[in-house]
């Protein structure tokens, strides 16, 4: 199991890589499946809270 | 029309979500399936069996990444679960979930060419708020809003349904074997969704002791495991035999069981009360700062609320009236507090339903609705030509002033908080598009605060800023004990008529003056720190 900053380095990661691909083909498939990676693990950092809503999303 | 309705928020929200999915499944020739959390699947059981429910386990998505197995195993797997409800060809997919995940999974059918509600995103990545419902969400709701609009009912504004108390209350088919131990009783959730919003066992215990005290039924303890400290602690200090203790002992069956018989809940904010709703058993609801009753509280015909600060200040008279109330079907109002949270409300309607707009304003308000007067038409003018570097800096500046008229001016701030949520609503595209969809925005943000104004020049009130005015005092504060004395004296002959307002002004005055007569600055600050201040906060916490 990886620790917190470990996480965390994974979440940096898939965002950089799909920023990445949006900055060159746009906003694919791939990208967004990246996306919805990191986001997954994110709420995990949260513990689970998958109601962040009024977090500023853009 | 096969429609997809995705909530992966918790128990509650799932719950909140019924009304919703059943007034959907009623529509002819419709059929609708359900995306939960496959941690949340048990809030769909005693869901009307036609309504078929698939679960997102993000263990198995995050696994291969969480054990450094790498990124393509955990993309295979999300691949493979996106492509298993690609072939259910869905025609419509709701996003009720209003997170960055939810919004990205609903982008994923919007790209199949699927007609999709809720967020998404744009072409660009962006996110994309599909709907005025889900744009009132993103402007208006959440815990420290001033929304009054039930969880429920925005759910049924996304999703293009009108809700009837059949929706809300409709039939529910859980069956248990769970035998109760006697036939009248009452039920109490001890714990609430977190901690924060749930009661000590010092306020459970005396909660108990009034309910014991007033009432002739039993009273049974509800809660998880978790929360089975919470029932112990409190327990031990009743001694009762009318109270049984079944936290941690029950299946969600036996709960609907237990809420379905009892004659009415208690309860602070968590799924018992959503529950108790959907059977339409009377809610007693504890709340607190932490929440948003009005958004998330209960929603069954009869209930009632109560702030848990003030349980253990409950006498046996206003328990007992407030339990007899609730026992006859009469409900208790929800305390909007103060005119200042009165005033954001009303603000809320102005600009969503057409109503009034708020007259009662803070002095604040006032100096940032003329300032904002004063300096949109040149953002206008520097929005036409935002390539010019010049006008990037009035924008900016601009920006900047929104973001702390927002964070100080919680009535205006609802109005600045709906033109961001409209700027953000507008898609990629070409610059010209763009512009003028930006130019078009500032101009009906003008026109709501030119009506505003003129309906304020008519008549208006204003309510005394006791945090302004705290601002102001710690600065006087400063200035005294430093010896700063120019800009003390300043303010201080610039504060005094700001608190006519307090009840012991002119005793306070006269030690000022006799302070200043000496002079003595130290006494002078200890006087505003540690007799005005406290007055002034004593105010600001009334009206928040």
């Amino acid at each position: 199991m990886k620790p917190k900053k470990e996480l965390q380095k994974s979440i940096q990661k898939l965002e950089a890589s799909a920023q990445k691909i949006i900055e060159t083909r746009g906003y694919t498939d791939e990208s967004r499946r990246l996306r919805m990676l990191s986001e997954l693990l994110r709420e995990q950092l949260k513990n689970e809270d998958p109601r962040y809503s009024t977090r500023p999303i853009r | 029309m096969k429609t997809l309705v995705i909530q992966l928020a918790r128990f509650g929200d799932i719950y909140q979500t019924w009304p919703s999915l059943r007034a959907l499944s009623e529509k002819e020739g419709s059929q609708v399936h359900l995306l939960v959390r496959d941690s949340f699947k048990a809030a769909t059981l005693g869901l009307d069996s036609k309504i078929r429910v698939h679960t997102l386990d993000s263990k198995e998505f995050l696994e291969p990444i969480i054990h450094n197995e790498g990124e393509e195993k955990a993309l295979e797997r999300l691949n493979s679960f996106l492509e298993t409800l690609d072939k259910e060809s869905f025609d419509q997919v709701i996003n009720l979930s209003f997170s960055p995940f939810s919004s990205e999974m609903t982008s994923h059918f919007e790209a199949r060419g699927i007609s999709v509600l809720g967020y998404t995103r744009h072409r660009d990545g962006h996110l994309n708020i599909q709907g005025d419902a889900s744009a009132y969400f993103y402007a208006q709701v959440g815990v420290h809003r001033p929304n009054q609009i039930h969880l429920v009912d925005i759910f049924a504004m996304v999703c293009g349904v009108d809700l009837t108390d059949n929706h809300k209350h409709g039939f529910v088919k859980v069956s248990s074997e769970f035998k109760t131990p006697s036939a009248r009783f009452a039920v109490l959730h001890v714990g609430a969704s977190d901690r924060g919003k749930s009661m000590s066992p010092l306020q459970l215990s005396h909660l108990v002791n009034l309910f014991l005290e007033t009432q002739d039924l039993d009273l049974f303890l509800i809660g998880t495991q978790s929360e089975r400290d919470l029932s112990q602690k409190a327990v031990p200090l009743l001694g009762s035999e009318r109270v049984f203790d079944f936290t941690g002992q029950t299946s969600l069956p036996d709960l609907f069981e237990l809420i379905r018989k009892a004659e009415f809940l208690m309860g602070c904010d968590s799924a018992p009360i959503h529950i108790a709703s959907l059977l339409d058993v009377p809610v007693l609801n504890f709340n607190n700062k932490s929440v948003n009753s009005f958004e998330t509280g209960p929603f069954s015909r009869t209930k009632s609320f109560i702030s848990i600060d003030e349980v253990t200040e409950l006498d046996s008279e206003k328990f007992s009236g407030t339990l007899q109330k609730l026992i006859h079907g009469e409900s208790g109002f929800l305390n909007s507090s103060s005119t200042f949270v009165q005033s954001q409300w009303e603000m809320i309607q102005s600009i969503y339903m057409g109503e009034r707009y708020p007259t009662k304003i803070l002095q604040m308000t006032a100096v940032h609705l003329s300032e904002l007067l004063e300096q949109i038409p040149k953002v206008y003018v520097a929005s036409e030509r935002p390539e010019d570097e010049v006008n990037q800096g009035i924008i900016r500046q601009f920006d900047r002033f929104l973001e702390r008229a927002e964070a100080q001016d919680e009535v205006l701030g609802v109005l600045i908080r709906w033109f961001n949520t409209e700027r953000v609503r507008i898609p990629p595209g070409e610059l010209s598009l763009v512009k003028a969809a930006t130019l078009q925005k500032l101009n009906d943000f003008y026109m709501i605060l030119t009506d505003w104004a003129r309906v304020l020049g008519e008549g208006m009130e204003l309510i005394d800023d006791p945090s302004f005015i705290e601002m102001d005092l710690n600065s006087v504060i400063k200035n005294f004990r430093f010896f700063n004395l120019p800009a003390a004296m300043d303010d201080l002959e610039r504060l005094l008529p700001q608190i006519s307002f307090l009840s012991s002004t002119e005793v306070l005055s006269q030690e000022i003056q006799s302070a200043l007569r000496i002079p003595d600055y130290s006494r002078l600050a200890d006087l505003l720190e540690y007799k005005l201040k406290p007055q002034i906060q004593d105010v600001h916490s009334v009206l928040l």
